[in-house]
């Protein structure tokens, strides 16, 4: 669930639960006192009832050790220097799992490899997940990337 | 920017060349320059909806704020930077000076002359001046450091940035003879090749 946590934005978790107590008779487990408890208990056993454990243990290994630069003697630089699309870089400021010092990295690499690449930092509510929310600034960037023909 | 000016630049950029744009706005420089001289731009540009047009322009473009970050863009192998109308905006436009000749061996500078004749009156009269190239209100003016042309020359005399061209337009954005050789009083923006 702490993994779960991250996909998730402090301030939306504060707005959400807070330090509110879980009323009694909605409660998941006996030694439950916070509503937040209440939600993570309750998610962590839908998680449970649909994957296999072991696949999120394959998952979190292949994230880890998913490196572009790995084949490149660890150079981002020459890494994307073969990439032929145009990238954009879309950055929530909520995002502690994928932070935007992240995507501002491989955007100072874009730019020293000479591709063509956008880095735009959005506001969102919901940490990683924001990218799954409709904001009128994501969506215009969205669509003026997919529209433009350089 | 007004054709006059855009010529200057277009002019100044070498073909091909690795251009960085503090301060590109929508990015339309930088799609000129892409498709007149063939340059690979990058712009850097605070203003998300600012951006959202550069994505719409074609343009390669970073959100950072040039104060906080210009000194990221050192060593990313830039041949020449262009900061058009942006300086003044700037909380430390000596500091980015500094720093924008390192980022490219040459600099395209563009900026108000605040010492215009006819900002001159406007003060006269007791009341923050306006104009074409300062057309905001002083409640909602991004500019925190206007200068006069002199002023400007001052600096770059005294921190050693040698002006190599300099262009005074008018408040037409015409290059006259009064607006060359009475620059202070009579240009409304300045250009300048500095390296």
């Amino acid at each position: 669930m702490l993994g779960h946590i991250t996909y998730l934005s402090e301030s939306n978790m504060s707005k959400r639960f807070g330090r509110k107590l879980q009323d009694p008779e909605n409660k998941m487990d006996a030694d439950v006192n916070y509503e937040v408890e209440n939600y993570l208990q309750y998610k962590g056993e839908q998680f449970a009832k649909t994957f296999d454990a072991n696949s999120y243990i394959l998952m979190t290994k292949a994230m880890d050790s998913f490196d572009p630069a790995k084949d490149y003697d660890d150079n981002l630089v020459t890494c994307l220097q073969k990439a032929q699309a145009k990238l954009l870089i879309a950055s929530f400021d909520s995002d502690w799992l994928f932070p935007k010092e992240y995507g501002l990295e491989i955007q100072m690499a874009a730019i020293k490899a000479g591709i063509n690449s956008a880095y735009i930092e959005l506001e969102g509510d919901y940490g990683h997940d924001s990218f799954l929310f409709h904001s009128d600034r994501y969506a215009a960037a969205l669509k003026n990337f997919l529209n433009s023909n350089e | 920017m007004n054709n006059q000016l855009q010529s200057i630049v277009l002019d100044w950029i070498p073909d091909q060349s690795r251009v960085i744009d503090f301060g590109c706005g929508d990015g339309t420089l930088l799609k000129i320059l892409a498709e007149k001289k063939s340059v690979k731009g990058y712009g850097v540009e605070i203003d998300g909806e600012k951006i959202n047009s550069c994505i719409a322009n074609g343009v390669s473009v970073i959100q950072q704020d040039i104060d906080a970050d210009i000194q990221n863009y050192i060593g990313m192998g830039f041949d020449i930077a262009i900061m058009a109308s942006s300086i003044q905006c700037l909380r430390s436009p000596r500091n980015a000076m500094r720093n924008i000749l390192q980022v490219a061996n040459e600099c395209v500078i563009t900026l108000p002359n605040f010492g215009n004749w006819e900002l001159r009156l406007g003060l006269l009269k007791g009341k923050m001046p306006s104009s074409a190239q300062l057309p905001a209100k002083w409640y909602e003016t991004k500019n925190l450091h206007l200068c006069t042309i002199a002023d400007f020359e001052d600096l770059c005399a005294e921190e050693s940035f040698n002006i190599q061209k300099k262009v005074y337009l008018n408040s037409r954005g015409s290059s006259s003879w009064l607006a060359n050789t009475f620059p202070n009083l009579f240009a409304a923006e300045a250009v300048y090749l500095i390296g």
